[in-house]
């Protein structure tokens, strides 16, 4: 039976220390980082669900968020399928500032058929009596057309089901688009693989005009006691945005540990060129150009990654002599 | 005069028309005798000139029989010469044959000795350079790869819109290399 495959390019934005890379952490079933340590340039995962007769492949690109690391670079915001855009429940105001600004607008220009949602991450840090000015400091915003969905990587809560609803709409896009009769009903299939139903997915989305503290509070918090979750001595320490990784010192960072996450990630997206570079042998011939066209730019983007990566480290060895 | 018989008169009369005759007769004979006389000179000269040449020829003959002679004598030196260098040869030949031999085995003795210490030298050389970089490149060894990697994955993507044009066939096979490349990055970066 021929499987199709189906790829969906998700990238996950946000500003520094809101816990982009730990939401993919758990989703891949990595352990919650138990310190902070900045993505530097991009990191790209992979989360694979199978169908009888397809095979969707989720490449999600985790962006470090520290504007010294040119997150807003063009080639971040390029041939989007999804993005998640995160913001801190804890921090709101200058989290969703930073979308509003700049991640919004790259994705308008860059991106504008991309299907975006608004994640508030920490839920798990959201004090009941808070929730009332949690609410209004978003709806402050008005960032409005986009799903908001509360999770917390820590707890684990909605993490999953946050990338199934991912999926999910970009397979019913796929639907709707009418391009590939092959596709159609694949949307049922994958909820059905996913043991999830369309109520369960909606019920992740929060109407922000019209709930009601209460309700929101009750709507994260029992999940979140499920977890038994043990805080480590590093995750008090206040996050800081780094300006500048010659000072590095100055952060309560491990810089060997930086350095061992830049050359993770390096072979990280190693791997992930090898596997491009398969899938594109595999390739049908009418797709052939497009395919190679689109493989060209998230190459390129990657070139660029690699040497960002590489120029950190060098940073970093600098900043190391200096001391 | 008229007593003089006719007869005589007659002759008297031949006579006298023959004086001319007579004169002429006496001046063709000293032309003759001249010329009797030169063709003795020239006779004589003549002679003069064939002993001349007889005697230069002679003097050729002798000439040449003396150079013959000389070049026979340079020829036989020359040969005598040779004779004895082709002899000296072989003796020195022979007797070299030997110090070839014994240079030979010499030889052979300084290859080994050389190609011994050569490899001695090139481990020894081997050994310090692969010190030195070691201490260069200690605790750099991934940055170096991510350098290379760079540096090799710019060439795979300049190289990728080449794909496009290529035949299915050689596009399979430019990407089989490709593949091929990123691969072993992929072993030494993950080793």
């Amino acid at each position: 039976m021929l499987v199709s495959e189906i790829n969906i390019k998700l990238t996950i934005l946000g500003q520094w220390g809101v816990g982009k890379t730990s939401i993919v952490s758990t989703l891949v079933g990595k352990d919650f980082p138990a310190m902070y340590i900045p993505t530097i340039g991009s990191n790209i995962a992979r989360k694979e669900y199978n169908l009888t007769n397809n095979h969707i492949r989720l490449n999600i690109w985790d962006i470090g968020g520290q504007r010294s690391f040119n997150p807003l670079n063009p080639v971040f915001f390029s041939n989007l399928d999804s993005a998640l855009l995160l913001f801190d429940l804890n921090n709101p105001k200058e989290t969703l500032q930073e979308i509003k600004d700049t991640y919004l607008k790259n994705l308008a220009k860059f991106s504008p058929e991309c299907i975006i949602y608004l994640i508030g991450n920490k839920s798990d840090l959201v004090k009941p009596e808070d929730s009332e000015i949690l609410l209004n400091n978003i709806r402050k915003y008005q960032i409005q057309g986009f799903p908001i969905i509360f999770v917390s990587a820590k707890t684990q809560d909605n993490i999953t089901e946050l990338f199934t609803l991912v999926v999910y709409d970009f397979l019913k896009k796929l639907e709707n688009s009418g391009n590939e009769t092959q596709f159609q009903g694949i949307s049922k299939n994958f909820l059905t693989s996913a043991a999830k139903s369309e109520d369960q997915l909606d019920d992740l989305i929060i109407n922000i005009n019209e709930i009601d503290p209460n309700t929101l509070h009750k709507k994260i918090t029992p999940k979140i006691t499920k977890k038994n979750i043990m805080l480590t001595k590093n995750e008090v320490i206040p996050l800081k945005e780094i300006k500048d990784l010659k000072k590095i010192r100055e952060f309560n960072i491990d810089k060997n540990k930086i350095k061992e996450n830049i050359f993770s990630a390096f072979k990280n997206n190693l791997v992930v060129i090898s596997e491009l570079i398969s899938e594109l042998k595999k390739s049908p011939i009418n797709a052939l150009i497009d395919n190679i066209d689109t493989s060209l730019n998230d190459l390129s983007n990657l070139n660029k990654d690699f040497e960002l990566k590489l120029d950190s480290i060098l940073e970093l060895e600098k900043s190391d002599k200096n001391n | 005069m008229k007593n003089v018989p006719k007869a005589l008169q007659n002759l008297a009369d031949q006579y006298e028309k023959t004086i001319p005759k007579i004169d002429s007769f006496k001046s063709n004979t000293k032309a003759i005798q001249n010329l009797i006389d030169q063709v003795s000179n020239l006779e004589r000269e003549m002679n003069f000139v064939k002993q001349e040449m007889t005697s230069i020829k002679n003097d050729i003959l002798s000439s040449q029989e003396r150079n013959e002679q000389t070049i026979r004598t340079q020829e036989e030196i020359i040969m005598d010469m040779i004779n004895k260098f082709n002899e000296e040869l072989l003796q020195h030949k022979s007797s070299m044959k030997e110090d070839i031999q014994n240079l030979k085995t010499q030889q052979d003795v300084l290859k080994i000795s050389y190609t011994i210490n050569e490899k001695t030298f090139m481990d020894k050389v081997n050994s310090s350079i692969s010190t030195i970089i070691k201490k260069q490149v200690e605790g750099k060894e991934n940055e170096i790869l991510m350098k290379i990697w760079i540096s090799e994955f710019k060439d795979i993507i300049s190289d990728f819109e080449k794909l496009k044009k290529l035949k299915p066939k050689e596009f399979s096979v430019r990407l089989n290399e490709i593949s091929d490349t990123i691969d072993i990055f992929k072993q030494k970066i993950m080793s």
